[in-house]
């Protein structure tokens, strides 16, 4: 049986539709952009089955092909000392390789980049200074530099012009100890502040995350030439902010703390005479774009004024960082709220106003390692977070500059 | 010729990438976070619409259909932690989510009937445009401790929000179908079953962390899926005019 089906489609029938077959191509060109580079924005969470492990992240940095390392910490919640561990991941954050580090113990921010390579500070188990290479490949990182004379190293920066600072404990002596060494960890320099009270316990649980953190870092400013380095640490009887000459290390001014109340958390130079001082006292943070703080004499911490944001955490960490998003300058002033999440304010560098404000992950608990510049022009932001409520684990955003406009 | 359509379906997401916020550090053991879809007949839904049909002869007429249309789909993710490496304590955190999204979708299709009876079966098959109307998800998360002597509940809890950030405005793809359709004279009834096939990604890969109430309480974000949605109707046409005259068959046997 053959059907012969003779139809005739009346003109209008025809016009009619070729529109209705033509509206979804329309419709589809009309839509706005959707989709995006597989690497622009993205929140990781670095797991591990064990609930009994802990890990507690230091820095981050972006390395060849917009991958990233990881620098933490990592113990078993039976034991004091954590161990260096590191994370190799790909541009989407996706693990590469890990590896942990039995031999040594205690590991500290920043990696250091220098002479081509990645490296930290870290310390054995009779509390000894080692600077460690990290291996990109995914080895264990290996032991690069001794300085068993320094005990309990605590956070190193690099300087603008190469140079490295440690700021460490000397246990004997009850001081901080700020060294200063070239680009190939020789020492130029090594010089103690010391302290009045013995700070071992305070820094042991510092380090081993029993107790409160303490807000040490180094720096640099430069209001002139010369410039001066600085360092935040234990020195008399309370935790204060040491300016030293770079030359030598010998102390020009001090901004004093309140013993266990009040102490700076971060400064960054906004401009060639223009800081920006964050600080806590008494539970209350305060951020202070247009300080007003003398290198060469004694002041204190309470004086150093700025705006109250009760929304940050108590004693919250906070890092500060000098960048260029979408084509500005821009400073960086990271930390964490009361109520878990990430809050980045956005600085002018020449006038110190606040640009804009962004807010980051929500319910756990979470505070902040560390924030980095990445190559695509965005922030890489390196947090703890406690899964579930729970357990310490590493957490990693990736934000475009796209979501940085303002 | 118009009408009203109504129904059910059935939603399929078809995953073409899947994402996990959780990467797993000891990467030997089963990965958590990862999400397990419901099957098709796990997530109903409905739809119904207005018929406006062109008949273009007796065998073929052309329909374009407004469809209201609920679709939910379900998946869940399991999360667990178990104590230095044994199963002796663990805990397990387990989430549901239900995603309820309803389209707008303008479907023009093809009907093909055989036959000359007044039960007819039919072909269909045609383009559809669809426009996202709102997006709610909501989520179910429970909390397990459990140790060798037995398993207790540590918390559970649901929340249900906005979720529209997470989805692209618009969807488009294809229809396919068959039925059966009964002349009545004064009206016409008819039975269809219809496939339709997302060719286009529903997910917005530009919001997929842009809530933070999901990626920071939940641990999730949408994986890139299109929508598979098989659908069963009933429907009901009215003729608007005398029928026209059939058109010419010529039947050689």
């Amino acid at each position: 049986m053959v059907i012969d089906l003779k139809i005739k489609l009346p003109e209008s029938a025809i016009s009619f539709l070729l529109l209705l077959l033509l509206l979804p191509g329309f419709f589809t060109m009309c839509t706005k952009k959707t989709e995006m580079e597989p690497d622009e924005n993205w929140v990781r969470i670095y797991d591990h089955s064990d609930y009994n492990r802990l890990f507690n992240p230091l820095d981050v940095k972006e390395i060849a092909d917009q991958n990233f390392l990881v620098l933490a910490s990592s113990k078993p919640d039976t034991t004091v000392w954590p161990v260096p561990f590191l994370l190799g991941t790909g541009r989407e954050g996706d693990i590469i390789w890990s590896v942990y580090n039995e031999n040594y113990i205690s590991p500290v921010p920043d990696i250091i980049q220098t002479d081509g390579g990645y490296y930290f500070f870290c310390m054995d188990n009779a509390l000894g200074t080692h600077v460690l290479k990290i291996n990109l490949d995914g080895s264990s990182p290996e032991l690069y530099k001794s300085f068993a004379n320094f005990t309990y190293p605590l956070f190193a920066s690099k300087t603008t012009d190469g140079k490295i600072l440690l700021t460490s404990y000397n246990r004997v002596n009850r001081s901080t100890v700020l060294t200063c060494f070239d680009p190939g960890f020789s020492i130029i320099w090594s010089n103690e502040y010391p302290a009045i009270e013995n700070y071992e316990e305070k820094v042991r649980l510092h380090l081993t995350r029993q107790d409160s953190n303490f807000p040490f870092f180094t720096g640099e400013v430069k209001p002139d030439a010369s410039g001066y380095y600085f360092v935040n640490g234990f020195y008399n009887f309370v935790f204060s902010l040491l300016f030293v000459s770079p030359l030598n290390g010998e102390l020009t001014g001090v901004v004093n703390g309140i013993p266990y109340s009040a102490a700076a958390s971060s400064l960054i130079q906004r401009s060639d005479n223009g800081y920006i001082l964050t600080r806590f006292d008494e539970n209350q943070n305060y951020i202070n774009s247009e300080t007003s703080i003398s290198f060469v004499s004694v002041s204190n911490i309470t004086a150093m004024g700025g705006t109250s944001w009760p929304e940050i955490n108590r004693n919250a960490i906070v890092k500060s960082i000098k960048t260029n998003i979408n084509g500005n300058e821009i400073i960086v002033v990271s930390t964490v709220t009361r109520s878990n999440q990430v809050l980045i304010l956005f600085f002018d560098p020449e006038t110190g106003v606040m640009k804009a404000s962004r807010y980051f992950g929500s319910t756990y608990p979470v505070s902040i390692a560390s924030v980095t510049p990445t190559d695509e022009g965005g922030l890489a932001v390196l947090t703890r977070t406690y899964v579930a409520g729970r357990f310490s684990r590493i957490q990693l955003f990736k934000i475009s500059p796209e979501k940085l406009e303002f | 010729m118009i009408g009203l359509k109504g129904g059910i379906n059935f939603v399929q997401p078809v995953v073409t990438k899947k994402f996990n916020i959780f990467n797993p550090i000891n990467g030997d053991i089963a990965q958590s976070g990862t999400k397990t879809y419901r099957p098709f007949y796990s997530n109903p839904g409905y739809q119904y619409a207005f018929t406006a049909l062109y008949k273009l002869n007796n065998y073929m007429d052309i329909r374009f259909e407004p469809t209201f249309s609920i679709f939910n789909y379900k998946y869940r993710a399991d999360y667990f932690w178990i104590s230095n490496g044994s199963n002796s304590e663990r805990i397990d955190m387990s989430v549901r989510h239900l995603q309820n999204l309803n389209y707008l979708d303008l479907p023009v299709s093809f009907r093909l009937l055989f036959g000359s009876g007044t039960v007819r079966p039919f072909i269909q098959g045609g383009l559809f445009y669809g426009f996202l109307l709102n997006a709610i998800k909501e989520s179910q998360k429970t909390e397990t401790y459990s140790n060798e002597l037995n398993s207790t509940i540590l918390n559970s809890t649901t929340e249900t929000g906005n979720a529209v950030p997470l989805y692209v405005r618009s969807r488009y793809g294809f229809n396919a179908g068959a039925g059966f359709d009964y002349d009545l004279s004064a009206v016409r009834l008819t039975l269809d079953i219809n496939l339709n096939f997302g060719i286009n990604q529903v997910t917005n890969e530009t919001g997929r962390y842009s809530v933070q109430q999901y990626t920071g309480g939940l641990y999730d974000i949408q994986d890139n899926i299109r929508l598979f949605v098989p659908s069963i109707n009933i429907g009901i046409i009215f003729p608007l005019q005398k029928p026209p005259a059939r058109s010419k068959l010529v039947c050689l046997i």
